[in-house]
């Protein structure tokens, strides 16, 4: 896999605020990225960086080896950016508005059409933007995205104010343009599209970069402090439960879910023994993108 | 810069304002009292000329029982093209402001700024091509005008003469000139503010500034430094140099000796030259009004405060050289508003 972005210790900072501070990526050929985050965790701001709409602070950014601050068109040929809330020309048809961005990239204008039939628009060319849909104009920012034939797209909430059908039609594009190679980077508040449709998992807290790994090696790394137990005599379990100290739990159906601050298997199957209650099952309970969210943001 | 993205931004640029309502609607307005003044003008013009005509022949013949009457050779560009003065001067205006108001503010309001600029482009091939795409609407604006104001004048018999097309080919240059500079005005409260609606306000409350308020101010400014009693003077007060054109070109400098006195006259001079320099260094309106005025042979300001206005034939050379310093002020909004737009939109922080 081809290494398309570098991003090395970049800061940003305006005045006293720090945006974006001391992060570290690198972004492959075909990476599919969720970037996770609270409002204001700087996410749109490492975005803005990368697409070369301001410069770091400090630090330094490669696109495909070469370092942007003296080559900061090859970052802007490579790079799409998709911002939230863009409404595009709405007096402009989807069309009109393709081929003006087509210029401006100095892209062949002729490849319009296609990418109107990538986006499912084809049927819309000539009707004015401002006549679309939400999810309509997110599928011609979309094809925007795609007239430079860039290596890596960054969408900034892409999914935001759209109805449930959009949303599922927009992750399938994703993955329709995934699978061509391209590398795209996706900022989201909602959890479950990132967890379905992302290979690669970053969270931002304050500025930071606190995570970044593919979702399974996160849930490897984060092990979970609750123990899901089973056994065959429920009222008895629940007697017993109650009367260990530093822990708490929650019963749904005939599973108990209990929390501790330490490991307490080993001793919570001896007391069980002792109180001849038979354990059907004992484990941790498994990981998941909530879970790992939830814990970076609890973190100080 | 990337000529050819400059390009393709003024070539958007240039066909939306086309297409723009609000464009279409303010240049509707401007092109009918264009025509307007431009047949009431000629009308004025046929008028004048027949009285000449008859004097030039009762001079030539004199009947004892007439009144001796000598009426001035009148001068087409003068009479036919002085009220269009007012009407760039103010609709004009008005014109290049709603151009440029949402230049750089509406594509920062429909979230576009932060698309085009992730593509290859220079930050200053936005301004250019914005500001030539808009220039382009401004040339073509009055090029019609201009246009239907010859064709009015040929279609109502009038000649015109190789020095009337440079006076009205000057004119259109200088009122090019005028309209680009507040468009630059414009466009440079487009780039400071976020919405287009505080960027529009922001360029009336100049144009209001710079037309109105200061008229009032420089008025009381000149008042103050030189007090002089209005009453005596026509019975009316006087409170611009505009108004005051008019007195003088309805009745001439013979009543003002008469009524007011020397000292009176001097008097107003003195306060006529205070007024026009206070107007003159804040108001591009100003300024233009008194070149445009000069081009087309209505020098007010010349004819009140220099002892010699009686020329009838025009330097072209002689009054654009004796009006640069108003063209030169005129300028300066224009290119402090053209460096404002640079330095801030080069670095705005684009969140």
């Amino acid at each position: 896999m081809e290494k398309i972005l570098e991003i090395h210790n970049i800061t940003k900072k305006y005045g006293d605020l720090t945006a974006v501070d001391d992060v570290s990526l690198d972004i492959y050929e075909g990476d599919l990225i969720g970037l996770l985050g609270h409002n204001g965790a700087g996410k749109t701001t490492l975005f803005v960086m990368l697409a070369g709409l301001t410069m770091q602070t400090s630090g330094n950014i490669k696109v495909c080896g070469k370092n942007i601050e003296k080559n900061m068109m090859d970052l802007k040929k490579n790079i799409s950016f998709l911002p939230d809330n863009t409404l595009y020309y709405e007096n402009l048809t989807a069309k009109q508005n393709l081929e003006y961005f087509s210029e401006l990239a100095d892209a062949d204008k002729s490849k319009v059409p296609e990418l109107l039939e990538i986006v499912g628009m084809s049927k819309w060319a000539d009707k004015k933007v401002g006549e679309f849909s939400k999810g309509m104009t997110q599928r011609i920012g979309f094809a925007q995205a795609l007239v430079k034939d860039p290596k890596v797209i960054f969408l900034d909430e892409p999914t935001s104010g759209l109805d449930p059908k959009a949303r599922i039609e927009m992750n399938l594009l994703l993955k329709k343009l995934n699978e061509k190679g391209i590398a795209i980077v996706i900022s989201s508040h909602v959890l479950s599209e990132i967890k379905d449709i992302c290979s690669k998992i970053a969270i931002m807290k304050q500025g930071k970069l606190v995570a970044y790994n593919t979702l399974e090696n996160l849930c490897k790394q984060e092990k979970s402090n609750s123990i899901l137990l089973e056994t065959k005599d429920v009222e008895k379990t629940a007697s017993i439960l109650k009367s260990i100290k530093d822990i708490s739990f929650f019963q749904q159906d005939d599973v108990f879910k209990i929390t501790s601050e330490t490991d307490i298997r080993e001793s919570l199957v001896s007391i069980l023994n002792e109180n001849h209650v038979p354990v059907l099952t004992l484990e941790y309970e498994k990981e998941d993108l909530y879970d790992i969210f939830e814990k970076y943001y609890q973190v100080a | 810069m990337n000529n050819n993205k400059v390009a393709v931004i003024a070539k958007k640029e240039f066909f939306d304002s086309i297409k723009s309502k609000t464009f279409l609607t303010i240049f509707g307005i401007f092109l009918l009292l264009m025509l307007v003044s431009s047949v009431m003008g000629i009308n004025n013009y046929n008028k004048q000329l027949d009285q000449y005509q008859k004097s030039q022949v009762e001079n030539q013949n004199p009947d004892k029982n007439s009144v001796f009457t000598d009426f001035p050779e009148p001068k087409l560009t003068a009479v036919v093209f002085q009220e269009m003065v007012t009407n760039i001067g103010v609709i004009g205006a008005i014109l290049a402001i709603i151009l440029g108001y949402n230049a750089v503010s509406g594509e920062k309001e429909r979230g576009n700024l932060k698309l085009i600029l992730s593509y290859p482009l220079y930050r200053e091939d936005v301004v250019n091509g914005k500001f030539f795409g808009k220039i382009g609407i401004l040339i073509l604006t009055l090029a019609i005008t201009s246009i239907l104001s010859i064709a009015c004048a040929l279609v109502m018999g009038v000649n015109l003469t190789g020095s009337d097309l440079i006076a009205i080919a000057l004119f259109m240059v200088i009122s090019t000139l005028y309209l680009i500079t507040f468009l630059e005005i414009s466009i440079f409260f487009s780039t400071v503010s976020k919405s287009g609606t505080s960027s529009i306000l922001y360029s009336f409350m100049f144009w209001i500034l710079s037309t109105m308020i200061i008229t009032s101010f420089s008025g009381v400014v000149a008042d103050a430094m030189v007090p002089t009693d209005d009453t005596a003077f026509y019975g009316g007060k006087i409170s611009s140099t505009n108004s005051v054109s008019i007195v003088v070109s309805d009745n001439g400098e013979t009543n003002l000796s008469e009524d007011g006195g020397e000292s009176t006259f001097e008097k107003y001079q003195k306060k006529w030259k205070i007024q026009n320099t206070i107007e003159s260094l804040i108001s591009p309106t100003q300024n233009y009004e008194q070149v445009a005025s000069a081009i087309l042979g209505n020098d007010f300001v010349n004819s009140l405060t220099e002892s010699d206005s009686s020329q009838n034939e025009i330097d072209m050379f002689e009054t654009i050289s004796g009006k640069m310093s108003n063209i030169i002020t005129m300028l300066v909004w224009a290119i402090i508003s053209l460096v404002g737009t640079y330095v801030v939109f080069m670095r705005q922080d684009i969140r």
